[in-house]
This record gives structure tokens, sequence and C-alpha cells, in this order.
């Protein structure tokens, strides 16, 4: 392509290459500059290849810093067995064994490494992945589920890419069986919902699927909303609750397919709506909490905070604490939605869910600040401010304490009584 | 204030709340709002883009003075001289596009960023926003814009035919920039044009459209249009013709030849054969000139487009 040949002036003297030149790319022949020639080519090939490698860097410098933020996901952790499934910092998932003196130690990753995901082989499959008929798992937003199908304990994993798997919680290798790709057409980024036998997926593509849980196989889409389903499906009482990108809740009966009602809540729905009785309560981007009647769709109250709110509803003693993405945190009266107490002791978009520990109520922030509020006035009991960390998943909380996964993968075990404890769970021999 | 800080809430910021107002007048549509957006920007970095186009068109005016020197003097120092002599008499300071292109090269970026955010294609980009909103409601309940456009998913990797598209401005405005008269033929200069005009096109073809979200690739290609156009208008198109993306034997007799050969190219190729006789200067000069007007590639075709048959040289450069 870029091998340039200039023809022999007439009556200039013909003159060969010779063959024992290595080929060279770029190689520019001035057959008619016999002497000339191999000074000439060098310096031409180092010019071009200058101007190739200026090229290459600006289009690979615009698309680094123009680019498009890639996802990196923000899937929770989750006992599976004697493991705690965590979310690396690469985007890998970790079957990791808690261990004393705050170590840790990792028993199995999926998938596993086995080529280099970085220098320039990364980049390159990078530009390519998004052509690879293989399975990809590099981004994962969806908490795994462990459910026991055939009297095996399972580990379903769906990633953002729309792939599916089916692990052993004990050691993170695919489970017999499964095809070898289980890809349900679209991005998905919130846990799927699961009735015993299927798995229903929410997908990007606005659907959601049903995936049969022993055998892989892919439904036809359940229902067709308008936009993105990033929030949760919640599984209750044969109703099958799917909120969406749209500003639409959606009751669906899994087996039929039939939509038992259809609300609309003004804004977008990205976080995980909480069950509460025969209450739904759906966090909004149009800054509202709303409560809908979980039987009819009906809306029974709305509440208006100062920015978005993404972060699953927190519902306990008839309380439903919520904070928004400034990091204000409101607690509602569950039956009317009127203000109880509201705390603007976090600073940071608080896309966590909120859990009660310790008799605390723990918040952690975007922007790496962990607080524990008291759940009954939201006055602060403590408040630490990590460097360099954000939070995004929603915690775990073991019988030791809350375990917290920063978006660079640290694993950090919060205890909420007294004046707190923060503790970073060191790898193994590291 | 930490640069960072300066250059989000004076250029990203406000550009990212401006393209989502631009979204909610035009119907809730980022695709419309997009091409809005480019047209904006666009127009307001015109005078900079004005002053780039003046100073390529000057460039192309004196490009046959400049190959009648490389024709001339083999001797690099003497070329050079010449060459800077060229500028000086004509005015031209061949860094001149260089100013105007550095100054928007912030802008283009943050313009990109721009797209970027608020494209809230992954769930960190559209958390993000939330803080980067401003406190109006008009604006901050826009979200999520609808990425939905002329059957393109704008959050989701370009089309192939966007990639083409893409593909064909940048081509064009390649080809236009780098028109055959501006550049001595077979020079070093001519040869990188060659590559470049197929090089970056494929690239950000790729690159740009292929494996980015579409509305990259949208902002890209509109903007690679109105470029286009403005090239065309301004400064003109060259020795570049429609006819010559035809076979060379389904071209017109008289195609090929430059829509707009300025005066001082046209006097240039008149009477610009003032050749020493050093050959070996020469020869590839000439070679190259033909191999590139033959745009197939490799030997001229005798019938190609903008070959003008010269009595002394079997192969003789169209433009002179």
């Amino acid at each position: 392509m870029f091998h340039v040949k200039h023809r022999a002036a007439p009556g200039a003297p013909a003159t060969t290459s010779n063959p024992s030149d290595p080929p060279r790319m770029f190689h520019v022949k001035h057959s008619d500059q016999a002497d000339d020639t191999s000074r000439r080519g060098m310096f031409h090939v180092k010019h071009r290849s200058f101007h190739l490698a200026v090229a290459l860097l600006a289009a690979t410098t615009l698309t680094a810093c123009t680019g498009v933020e890639a996802p990196s996901g923000w899937a929770a952790p989750v006992r599976a067995g004697d493991v705690v499934v965590v979310r690396s910092s690469d985007g890998h998932l970790n079957g990791v064994r808690l261990l004393p003196n705050n170590e840790q130690e990792v028993a199995w990753s999926f998938p596993e490494q086995t080529e280099s995901s970085g220098g320039i082989n990364g980049f390159i499959r990078g530009l390519f992945a998004s052509t690879s008929s293989r399975a990809n798992y590099s981004a994962i937003y969806a908490t795994p589920r462990v459910e026991t199908v055939d009297n095996q304990s399972r580990l379903y994993v769906a990633s953002y890419a729309g792939d599916v798997a089916a692990l052993n919680p004990s050691d993170g290798k695919p489970i017999g069986g499964w095809p070898e790709r289980v890809n349900v057409g679209g991005h998905v980024a919130a846990t799927p919902a699961y009735d015993g036998q299927k798995l229903y997926v929410g997908t990007g593509q606005g659907d959601v699927r049903a995936v049969d849980a022993a055998s892989g196989s892919i439904s036809s889409p359940l229902v067709g909303t308008e936009a993105r389903v990033w929030s949760e499906p919640l599984l209750a009482g044969g109703t099958l609750y799917v909120s969406s990108l749209d500003r639409t809740v959606r009751a669906i009966d899994p087996t039929t397919k039939a939509v038992r009602w259809t609300a609309q809540v003004d804004g977008a729905v990205a976080g995980n709506p909480t069950l509460a009785g025969d209450l739904l309560i759906v966090p909004t981007l149009q800054s509202q909490v709303v409560a809908l009647d979980a039987k009819t769709g009906e809306r029974r109250w709305t509440f208006t905070g100062d920015n978005w709110f993404w972060s699953r509803p927190l519902v306990a003693n008839g309380v439903a604490y919520i904070p928004s993405t400034t990091g204000t945190v409101y607690a509602l009266d569950l039956a009317t939605g009127v203000e109880r107490w509201r705390s603007t002791t976090v600073r940071g978009e608080v896309r966590t869910a909120p859990v009660l520990s310790g008799g605390a109520l723990l918040i952690a922030s975007r922007k790496g600040q962990l607080a524990a509020l008291d759940p009954a006035t939201g006055a602060e009991r403590w408040i630490r401010q990590l460097d360099k960390t954000a939070f995004l998943a929603d915690p775990l909380v073991l019988e030791s304490g809350v375990l917290y996964v920063a978006e660079n993968g640290t694993l950090y075990r919060v205890t909420a009584q007294d004046q707190g404890t923060v503790d970073v769970l060191q790898k193994r021999g590291s | 204030m930490p640069i960072g800080a300066i250059w989000q809430t004076f250029l990203e910021t406000p550009l990212i709340n401006f393209i989502i107002l631009l979204a909610r007048l035009s119907f809730d549509s980022y695709g419309l709002a997009i091409l809005l957006f480019t047209v904006i920007t666009r127009a307001a970095t015109f005078p900079l883009a004005l002053r780039t186009l003046r100073s390529m068109k000057k460039m192309q005016e004196i490009s046959p003075l400049l190959q009648e020197v490389q024709k001339k003097y083999s001797d690099p120092r003497r070329r050079s001289e010449e060459t800077m002599r060229i500028y000086k008499e004509n005015g031209v300071n061949p860094l001149g596009c260089l100013g105007p292109q550095l100054i928007q090269m912030p802008i283009f970026i943050a313009l990109y960023a721009t797209i970027r955010l608020t494209m809230g294609n992954t769930p960190e980009a559209m958390l993000a926003l939330s803080s980067r909103l401003y406190d109006v409601e008009y604006i901050k309940h826009a979200i999520p814009l609808s990425t939905t456009f002329i059957g393109m998913d704008l959050s989701e990797n370009g089309t192939l035919p966007l990639g083409v598209a893409v593909f064909a401005a940048m081509w064009i405005q390649q080809r236009i920039s780098t028109s055959r008269a501006s550049a001595p033929a077979g020079s070093q200069q001519a040869a990188m044009n060659q590559q470049m005009q197929w090089l970056f096109p494929i690239m950000f073809g790729y690159v740009f459209v292929v494996t980015l979200p579409a509305a990259l690739g949208l902002y890209w290609g509109v903007g690679t249009a109105i470029s286009v156009i403005l090239q065309w208008i301004f400064v003109g198109p060259g020795d570049f013709t429609w006819s010559s993306l035809l076979p060379a034997s389904l071209r017109p007799a008289s195609a090929g030849r430059s829509g707009t050969t300025h005066p001082t190219a046209q006097r240039a190729a008149d009477g610009g054969d003032t050749d020493t006789g050093d050959d070996d200067d020469d020869a590839p000069a000439r070679g190259g000139g033909q191999r590139e007007d033959g745009r197939g590639g490799g030997a001229a075709s005798p019938g190609a487009a903008g070959t003008r048959p010269r009595p002394r040289r079997r192969r003789g450069n169209p433009r002179g």
C-alpha cells in the first residue's frame, strides 16, 4: 500500500534492486538513482514512518482523550459458600476468602486471565473487541446471583456485554453443560431476577429476557420498553416489576407476558426499586422518589429531593432511607413520603445502597466518603474520607462488618459501632 | 484553582449544559442536538478556520513557484533559501495555518468530552453527569436523552454506513487540502499527502466511528462535511474534480483539469519549464507527478485525466 515506485526515466540506466536486501516497509525506490537509492530510501522510510507514527499517535491520543468512558462495572460483592465474590480492579470477578487479621486470599478469578489485557496487545484487542465473537466479561454491573439448580449451587454472572455465565462457586469454573456463550443481545447493567427456574435479565435494548437457569436457553423478549433497562427487575408474588429509562414502571406476568399495569413516574429510573409491603419505592432521575401501589401501579406519594436518586432505597422501621446524587441523605415516612430528616454530611454522588449495621446508617459516596448516621435523627456519628477511592457498588453486610468494594478493587471492612473502623483487607503475602 | 477544575468549570460544563439545552429544544433528540451543536461550534470557530483556509490558499498559489525551486536547485541549502525567499516575498507564513489549528484544538477536545459525557452511554458516564448539570430543572430533567437517530443508536458503536460516510467526507477533505498543485510532484510532501489521503480517513472512519459510539462519528462526519464546504467556497477544490472519482476509461475527455487553476499556477505551468537538466532531481519528481495524476497507482495512463502531454518529456507533470 505504501510502496511507491518511481520508474526510470527513458535513457536512464536500468537498475535492479539487490535481492539480498531485506524487504522494507514504505520503501521508496528511485530506480534512476542507483547510487542514492539506499540513502534516500532510508530517509524516506524514516520520514514516512515518522508521519505514520504521528498520525497513529494523533488518532490514539484523540481516542484516549476524547473517547468514551469505558464501562468498568459496579457489581456488588456476594457471598457464595466459603468465598465472597467481588469485582476486581480490572473488571474480573474474584472468589475471595476472608482471613483473620484483615487479610484476604483470592481463591479463583473469572474469567481466567490467560492473556495480558494491558499494553499494546490489550489496546489492539480493545479496538476489535466490539467485533469479537467471544464472550466478554470485562465489565460487570449486575450483582452475581447464587442459586441452587438441580441440587447444585450455581453462581450466575451477567456481564455488561450481555453474556451470561453459570459458574461453580467453589472454583469459579463454568458449569458443565452450560453453552459456551449465552448472550441476551444487549448491555446488562442490572442484577437479574430469579424465580427458581429462570433468570430475568433486563437489557440495554429495552427488553427483559428470560434465561433458563438449567440449560441457558433464552426466551423471546418478555416486555419491550422504549429505553434501556438499568434497574433491577423485581420479582414478587408472581409479578415482575420492570423499571426503565423511559420513565415507566411496568408490572408483568412473567409466564404469560401480560402487562398488569404501567405507571409513568416522570423521571428515568436507573436505580433499583425496593418493594416494601404493598409499596414499590422507585428512585428516579427527576429528583423524585415515587411510591407506587404494587398491585395497581397507582401513585401513593411523591417526594422531591435536591438531585437525582440512583441508589436503592432502604426500608426499615417504617422509614425509607435514600441518598441523592448530591450526597444528601433523606429519611422519609414510608406511609406518607413526608421527610423526617435530611443529612448533608456526605459529599459526592451516592449510588451505593444505604445499609443499617451496628445501629447506624452507613452511606458511601463516589468521592470516597464513608459516613455513619443516626437512623433516628440523621446526626453524624462518624465520617471518613478515603483518598483516591470511589464507592459505587452496593455493600455486603456480614457478621464481621460491612464489606465495601471500591472502584479500584480495594476491599474495605467497616464496622459502624462507636467511632467506627474502616479496615483495608490486604491480599495475603502482599 | 487547578487547571483541571478551570477546564471543567469554564469550558466543559457550560458546553455540556448547552448541548443538553439544545437537545431539549430539538424535541429531546440527541442526534438533532449534535447537528445543531456542530453547526454552531463551526460557526463560532469560523474566524479561525477562515485564517487557516486563507493560509492554505496562499500556499496553493505559490505552489508552482516552489515546484520551480525544487526543480531548479539540487543544493538543499539553496533550495531552502529560495523557498524562504518566496515565502517572504509573498507574505506567506508556512506555519500560518498551524496557529489557528492549535488554538482550536482545546476547543475540539472539550467538544468531544462534552459529547462523551452527555451521551451517558455507560452507567458511570451518566452518574458523572449528575454533578455537571446546572441546577435548572429544564436541563436537569432532560436526562436521559433519546439517542436514537436516523435508525442508529448514537450510544452504540457507529455503523458501517456512518463509517463509510465519515471516510468519504474525510477523503474529499484530504484530497482538496492536499491538492496536487499544493506540493511539488514527486516530493516527499506529495508522497506523504498521498499516504495521508488514505490513512487518515481509514483511521478515523474506523477508530472514531466503528469502534466508538456513533454520536462521536456523527459529530466528526458533519463537522468534516462543513469543513469541506467552507474549504470549497473559500479556497476552491484545487485540481479535484468529481469526474476524477470515476475510472479513467469513464472520465470525459476534458475532465481532470483543475476547476480553479490559479493564474499564478497557470503562469508557472505555461512558462515554468526552467529545468537546468538536473536529471537526478527531476526524474523522480516527474515520475511522481505522473503516477499521482493517473490515480490508479503505478504508471500513468495516457488517457488519465489531467495529464497534459509535454513534447520534451514522456512523463510530463500536468501542473507544470
